[in-house]
């Protein structure tokens, strides 16, 4: 029976040391989150939201406890492991968009693609599908700085549902964008859970994220609440 | 799926062309170097085996006078009376002709008996083979009669002809010994291409009778060719009188090549530490990329990438950068060893035996080892930066502070590591007892021990200075100093290269100028008489004359005359040069004797037979005092009990120096070749040289110096010796202002928002010039500063270790402080220059723009 929570998190933990000193960030967290939904947490600077999605997507690892993805205990995976799962079931959007310079739009795409073993045809053929969807299908031969913040953006989420993900993780996805700009994300992230059956779980300060979102939950002192 | 990562590598380049083109030109000169100076060796090996492969042709054996020429009655009774028809006499001696733009150069004078040197003339054993020889010489089968009957003949291959600018037929002026002799060419060997043709370009060809009148050996063989089988040569060794030698052919030619050994090996280490500053600008070049593109790595990561095909992808990068410096140094290279062949072969001649080698000798295999040597340093040097950005968490949120502070911090453990790494060269010098790869080796560790060290240097030395440079520039000095820190995991590697490079010149500076103190204060003994008078080369093996040495004895500046012969002895293949001298006391005591004065040593030298030997003469044969030298004589083996080890810089294979009496118990009286004259205290020696210059010199065919000119002409030696050391000093120095200025750059411009808010805030661009330069000529002088105790490290290396374990010398450690200030003043020199372009761009970019691009 498939599980209608298919990203968990049983009690985790995660402690920073700074300057000698302990800074608790999540404390025995112990949450699940409903496949196909998109999730908005919130809270402030510091409270610890970066550090659950770095969590989420494997590129950090908790003190304690589990984090459970398609039923996966990703933190008990070796480092190599962990990137394999990453390529194949997450998809990351950041608040700087971080596209590879170097590389188009079109090879953005391409990019996470071949690294799941797709040929460069077959490859190009989906990232040109994708940008036509986000309607960025002229932009293709272009280098990420002559697009504008919200076009960067657009090609970031492309990016990150190109090879079809379980997971998006979004990190302030907005942060960087003007109110109209930011409408524009937000209506895109919204139809990846009800088009591409993909979780999208957004780190933000954004109130209009709340609103739309299916669940919101707030981060302070290390405790997550809905 | 490698399409979008290889774009991924190339784009980076493509955007900074600067850094792509400095990082191939720094390997690529590192490759140069080292492709150079093996193609050089190569072919001044290859130039000396074919030239003895081109004369000897199918020789098995050649015969040889002991101590030096051959009787021709030998080969006579050997040919007529013993019916060894394979032999062939030779006489060869060393000609200078000037060639078509007036130099001077060196040619071998090669006397043959055309019948006999080419198999043609009747063989009496069936079963035996006459000498072979190569196809390039056949014209002297068809003009044997003109060789034969014309005085002075001589034959030449195409290219020497065209060095010489002639035709035939023609006169060619050679001098042999101060006197000028006039040749008559009759032919020219119309071959230029074949090795054997190559090989002889340096020789003139001509019968055996001329060549002993002209080189004044009448009756007397250089040697005696055979083409013998084993039985053969057996049956001649039986008859063959005493104390001539029957060896294999080649045998010699081997062992003179043996003694460039220790040269070759030097010119090989110091290309590789060329190298080595190479791959230091790889490792350099492939960090900055990397710290360039932290961001982008950790995006990468985020989306998949595993750290696996990261390290593979700064890898390919990497084999890149290393097949395009390789591609650039191996075309560099092939220029450079044209340049440094003149160099090689110079020093060959000076210190070894005559070596003409014109033309390089390329192989597959040097090009594959440089290939691999530039491919591999490449790949070595950017193992650690492709770990280190495998390490880079795909977390973005690590900010530069904290990778600098982590940087910072893990200068102290790279110190202890240093540490280590020097115990390691400690111990491999103490535990490889002669190697010279060993030697080298410790040497490369040191340098990668203070490698390692650089960082805590650095750190610590900026400290010091950063008071100093507030109180010359204000806050632009605080900037400059902090910046430098700020930028540490860039600059410590820059520097570190910059201050090898220049500690390496310091080292070999040392060296020399310790080396050439050595020299000079060994000549003020050894050459201490007055007057050296000579032999000309012309002049006949007979020695100087009774009544012509006791004329000169008669003068009344003479004090005392020490006559003077050099014999080669050729015992278990190696050659052992041994000087009988005439020794008096006072000039036995101006010998510096290793262990201290001893009375008896004199006592042991002169009336007891025993011998005392150079000090690389000790070290080579591991003789020691109390040892015994044996030698062959007429009367068959004798023993001389070594008394004495006396330093010498004149032979790196050693001497031995036999009292004249010792001699005449073991080998017939005859004259000697030179003569040492000590003057009264009064007496002025060049005032005595002109007067007797007309009276007995000229007459008797004498050439006389004085001291003073020895010295001198010794030192000339000395200095054109070391001349293909200065031009890879100066190499290396390029190489490391390559790396400087390539980190500067890079360091720098990717500073442009941090100067574009400088700007922003007010300081004017002559202000940021200013700071780019402080900056710059600090990592310069820093890096001159920390070069100063490596250099004297290296030195003291390089003396201690390197030259004692190639030649068997020891010297004194002369500290000269011009060397240190040099070296001080090229780092700030080269932080200062590389700066001036970094700073320009910076001064003319808009700070909106690097505000905006940012």
């Amino acid at each position: 029976m498939p599980d209608s929570h298919s990203i968990r998190l049983n009690n985790v933990s995660k402690t920073y040391q700074e300057a000698g000193q302990r800074r608790p960030v999540l404390n025995a967290i112990s949450v699940s989150f409903a496949e196909g939904a998109f999730i908005a947490i919130q809270g402030r600077s510091g409270s610890g939201k970066s550090t659950l999605l770095n969590l989420l997507a494997g590129i950090d690892i908790p003190d304690s406890g589990e984090v459970n993805i398609k039923g996966e205990v990703i933190n008990q995976l070796s480092e190599h492991r962990r990137t394999l799962f990453r390529r194949q079931h997450i998809g990351f959007v950041f608040q700087a968009f971080n596209l590879v310079p170097t590389l188009t739009v079109g090879e953005n795409l391409m990019f996470p693609l071949e690294l799941n073993g797709f040929a460069v045809a077959a490859a190009r053929d989906r990232a040109e599908a994708i940008l036509a969807e986000f309607s960025l299908a002229g932009r293709a031969g272009s280098y990420p700085d002559r697009l504008s913040g919200g076009e960067q953006q657009r090609v970031a989420i492309a990016r990150a549902i190109v090879h079809k993900p379980a997971v998006v993780l979004a990190d302030e996805p907005t942060g960087n964008l003007d109110i109209d700009t930011e409408r524009q994300i937000l209506r895109l992230l919204q139809r990846l859970p009800r088009e591409h059956n993909i979780t999208v779980i957004a780190a933000t300060h954004s109130a209009e994220i709340a609103d739309i979102a299916d669940s919101v939950f707030w981060l302070e002192r290390g405790q997550l609440m809905a | 799926m490698t399409s979008t990562r290889f774009r991924l590598a190339y784009r980076h380049y493509l955007h900074h062309p600067w850094q792509f083109f400095l990082s191939v030109l720094g390997v690529g000169l590192g490759v140069a170097v080292v492709l150079a100076i093996d193609l050089t060796n190569a072919s001044a090996k290859r130039g000396f085996a074919l030239a003895n492969q081109a004369i000897a042709g199918n020789v098995t054996h050649q015969i040889f006078g002991a101590p030096k020429t051959i009787d021709e009655t030998v080969y006579r009774d050997l040919r007529v009376l013993h019916g060894f028809t394979e032999i062939s006499p030779v006489v060869v001696g060393e000609v200078s002709v000037a060639d078509d733009d007036g130099r001077q150069r060196r040619f071998q004078l090669l006397g043959i008996d055309p019948l006999a040197f080419m198999g043609t003339s009747p063989v009496q054993d069936s079963s035996a083979v006459a000498p072979q020889r190569p196809a390039a010489l056949t014209p002297l089968i068809n003009a044997p009669g003109t060789l034969l009957t014309q005085p002075n003949a001589v034959i030449l291959l195409r290219g020497a002809a065209d060095t010489l600018g002639i035709s035939a037929p023609a006169k060619v002026a050679v001098r042999i010994g101060a006197t000028q002799h006039t040749l008559n060419v009759i032919a020219i060997v119309e071959d230029r291409d074949t090795p054997q043709a190559q090989a002889l370009r340096s020789t003139l060809i001509t019968d055996i009778s001329s060549a002993q009148h002209l080189l004044g050996l009448a009756g007397r063989l250089s040697r005696i060719d055979a083409t013998l089988s084993a039985a053969r040569a057996a049956e001649l060794q039986s008859k063959l009188p005493r104390p001539l030698l029957l060896e294999e052919s080649g045998t010699r030619g081997h062992a003179m090549q043996q003694m460039t050994r220790a040269f070759h090996t030097n010119l090989t280490a110091l290309s590789l530490l060329a190298l080595l500053i190479g791959a230091f600008l790889i490792y350099n070049s492939m960090t900055l990329a990397i710290l360039q593109r932290r961001e982008l790595i950790a995006t990468l990561r985020t989306l998949g990438l595993s750290r696996y095909e990261l390290i593979g992808l700064i890898v390919s990068e990497a084999l890149v950068l290393g097949a395009c410096g390789t591609l650039l140094g191996s075309a560099l290279g092939i220029g450079l060893s044209q340049s440094l062949l003149g160099l090689v072969t110079t020093t060959i001649n000076d210190l070894y035996f005559a070596a003409e080698v014109q033309t390089l000798a390329y192989t597959p295999w040097i090009f594959v080892k440089t290939a691999s040597l530039g491919m591999g340093a490449t790949v070595l040097a950017a193992i650690v930066p492709a770990y280190e950005a495998s390490r880079i968490a795909p977390i973005i949120a690590q900010s530069r502070s904290r990778l600098e502070t982590a940087t910072r911090h893990l200068s102290p453990r790279l110190f202890v590591a240093g540490l280590v790494v020097a115990g390691l060269a400690l111990a491999t010098f103490t535990f490889s007892g002669r190697s010279i790869g060993a030697g080298f080796g410790g040497l490369f560790l040191i340098v990668m021990a203070f490698a390692l060290m650089t960082p805590a240097f650095l750190v610590m030395l900026i400290n010091a200075l950063h008071p100093a440079l507030h109180k010359m520039l204000g806050l632009v000095g605080t900037i400059a100093a902090r910046g430098v820190l700020a930028s540490l995991s860039r600059t410590q590697v820059a520097v570190a290269a910059l201050a090898i490079a220049i500690s390496t010149t310091i080292g070999v500076a040392l060296m020399i100028g310790s080396f050439r103190a050595a020299v000079e204060h060994w000549l003020e003994g050894y050459v201490s008489a007055d007057i050296y008078i000579t032999q000309a080369e012309d002049a006949g093996p007979d020695g100087i004359a009774r009544a012509t040495i006791d004329r000169i004895n008669a003068l009344p500046e003479v004090v005392a005359v020490s006559s003077f012969r050099s014999h080669e002895f050729w015992r278990a293949e190696q050659l052992i040069r041994v000087y009988v001298k005439g020794l008096h006391q006072p000039a036995f005591d101006d010998f510096v004797f290793l262990g201290g004065v001893r009375k008896s040593r004199w006592e042991g030298f002169r009336n007891r037979g025993g011998v005392i030997v150079s000090e690389s003469y000790a070290y080579h044969h591991a003789a020691q005092v109390g040892d015994n030298i044996l030698l062959a004589t007429p009367k068959g083996d004798a023993a001389f009990r070594i008394v004495g080890v006396y330093a010498d810089y004149g032979s790196d294979r050693g001497i031995v120096t036999m009292h004249e009496s010792t001699y005449f118990q073991h080998w017939p009286v005859s004259q000697p070749s030179a003569l040492h004259v000590y003057l009264d205290s009064s007496a002025d020696a060049d005032t005595l040289l002109n007067t007797l210059n007309h009276s007995i010199f000229v007459a008797e065919n004498l050439r006389a110096s004085a001291n003073k000119s020895i010295r001198r002409a010794a030192l000339q030696i000395f200095d054109r010796s070391f001349a293909i050391t200065e031009v890879l000093r100066v190499l290396t120095i390029v190489i490391a202002f390559v790396g400087i200025l390539g980190a500067l750059m890079a360091i720098q411009l990717e500073r442009g928002r941090e100067f574009a808010v400088l700007r922003a805030n007010g300081l004017v661009p002559r202000d940021l010039v200013k700071l780019l330069l402080a900056e710059g000529g600090l990592m310069g002088l820093i890096a001159g500063l920390l070069a100063l105790p490596l250099g004297i490290i290296l030195a003291y290396v390089l003396i201690a270790v390197i030259n004692r374990r190639s030649f068997g010398w020891s010297m004194q450690f002369v500290l000269e402080p011009r060397y240190l200030a040099t070296g001080l003043a090229l780092g700030l020199v080269a932080g200062v220059v590389a700066s001036l372009y970094p700073a320009w761009r910076m001064a003319r970019t808009s700070p909106a723009t690097a505000l905006r691009s940012a």
